[in-house]
């Protein structure tokens, strides 16, 4: 990859990394610094990665900063709670932001998966490369993330 | 989980995928009629996709580029690191020990590494800082007199280090000088020795410095310049060098004692976050006319 091509990669992908992380995390500050250690890692090794796995190369990266900082740190997540929930409007919810706040109950594993599924439409088999983990694996994540998904939106609904 | 219900999940999403052959197809279909439950938990799953918020963007993608490629060898890196690192880390290695007890969030630093300007060095410490009053669009500024060398060094292990930013301040808030710059990031993965400390960067100023760096370190970076404190915020990971005046110390100290308070309750706390969260989701999912209903009901 070239200097070019490593700056293009920063346009190109840094949005879809942020918000992959952003989720993950739940933390504004956090997700920018997992943005940053991401490409500072690629650029020292830009010359090394080719680009047209670098899409992949990012989002591997980033979740593996992302759970060396868990590791690291004994403070769930949890901590930061996502600003939107307090601000928003309760009541002008739509479909899909009900579908993100039941994305944030779901376990962080199954998460990552479904977001790499559905925000960046990776195959099974890449997303089971990028969070290292087998393709069935990934598949029974997947399918446990919607059922829960479903179940949440059904319970709510239920209670109107 | 038995591995059994392992393959039916798999198999069920590659159902709903439509990626299975006939018979596997076939087969699916027949569990489905003998499981009518599991049969209803499947309707719709396929219509519950994430779509993401496209408005969230990276803000600071300029920082992030890269114009110039300027790095230096490993060897000449590991060179002046251990050059560096030896000056210091005797240092370094008796403040830390006699600050065991907090060790994960502060570090007292004691020596002085260098003064590019050697005379009244002793005006460097803060509670002496003269207060020297210079009239600059009409503002008035206390400058501490003396530019100093600080370098910022680190002993972490298995990472990328880098200093994010740095900011000179003058002492008085409101007037702050800024210098933001972006510092070329050095590859410490391979400093496998715990107790090896390697320089990040040098700075020089003649102000108070506020210096932000890779924010996910907890005990990596220490400013080697007396009167300045590592505080390691964990909640945040920010990690930042204060310039202390005494009484401020015990401050500081407060603050991480409450963090470890913090550490300490962080299971209640987190399940009291969880109960709120979904109380929330709840209040979020059920439409107002209902909830007014409930309202007036009780």
């Amino acid at each position: 990859m070239t200097v070019q091509e490593y700056n293009s990669s920063v346009d190109q992908y840094s949005d879809s990394v942020y918000r992959f992380v952003l989720k993950l995390t739940r933390s504004q500050s956090d997700a920018d610094d997992l943005v940053q250690i991401s490409f500072e890692k690629l650029w020292l090794r830009y010359d090394s990665v080719e680009f047209t796995k670098v899409k992949s190369w990012l989002f591997t990266t980033s979740y593996r900063a992302f759970i060396d900082s868990k590791r690291r740190s004994r403070i769930d997540y949890l901590e930061s709670m996502p600003d939107g929930i307090e601000k928003e409007n309760s009541y002008q919810f739509e479909l899909k932001e009900i579908l993100n706040k039941a994305l944030d109950m779901l376990p962080e594993i199954q998460k990552s998966c479904i977001l790499l599924r559905d925000y960046e439409g990776y195959p099974y088999d890449e997303i089971g490369q990028i969070l290292d983990l087998n393709e069935a694996q990934v598949k029974v994540y997947i399918f446990r993330a919607r059922t829960k998904m479903k179940q949440i939106l059904t319970e709510n609904f239920n209670l109107s | 989980m038995s591995k059994q219900m392992h393959n039916i999940e798999e198999l069920l999403l590659d159902y709903l995928d439509g990626n299975l052959d006939k018979n596997k197809q076939a087969f699916v279909e027949r569990y489905l009629a003998n499981n009518p439950k599991i049969a209803e938990e499947l309707a719709g799953l396929n219509e519950i996709i994430l779509v993401p918020n496209e408005e969230i963007v990276y803000g600071n993608k300029d920082s992030l580029k890269k114009t110039k490629v300027f790095r230096l060898p490993l060897y000449t890196k590991y060179a002046v690191a251990a050059g560096g690192a030896l000056l210091i880390g005797l240092f370094l290695w008796f403040s830390i020990e006699n600050n065991t007890k907090n060790e994960h969030f502060t570090s007292n630093i004691s020596p002085k590494l260098e003064n590019i300007k050697s005379e009244n060095t002793t005006q460097l410490s803060s509670t002496k800082a003269v207060n020297e009053l210079n009239q600059e669009n009409g503002k008035t500024h206390n400058i501490i007199p003396n530019r100093k060398k600080i370098s910022i060094i680190t002993d972490n292990t298995n990472s990328v280090a880098t200093v994010k930013r740095y900011k000179h301040r003058t002492a008085e808030p409101g007037v702050e000088e800024q210098q933001m710059a972006s510092l070329n990031p050095v590859d410490i993965s391979s400093n496998t020795n715990f107790k090896q400390e390697i320089i990040l960067a040098s700075l020089e100023t003649k102000f108070q410095t506020e210096v932000i760096t890779n924010s996910l370190w907890k005990t990596p970076v220490i400013v080697n310049e007396s009167k300045m404190m590592l505080v390691t915020e964990p909640k945040t990971f920010r990690t930042r060098f204060e310039e202390l005046i005494p009484n401020e110390l015990a401050k500081v100290e407060a603050r991480v004692k409450n963090t470890f308070r913090e550490v300490d309750t962080e299971n209640i706390k987190d399940k009291i976050k969880t109960a709120f969260q979904f109380n929330k989701l709840k209040e979020a999912l059920v439409p107002s006319s209902v909830q007014e209903t409930i309202t007036s009901i009780q």
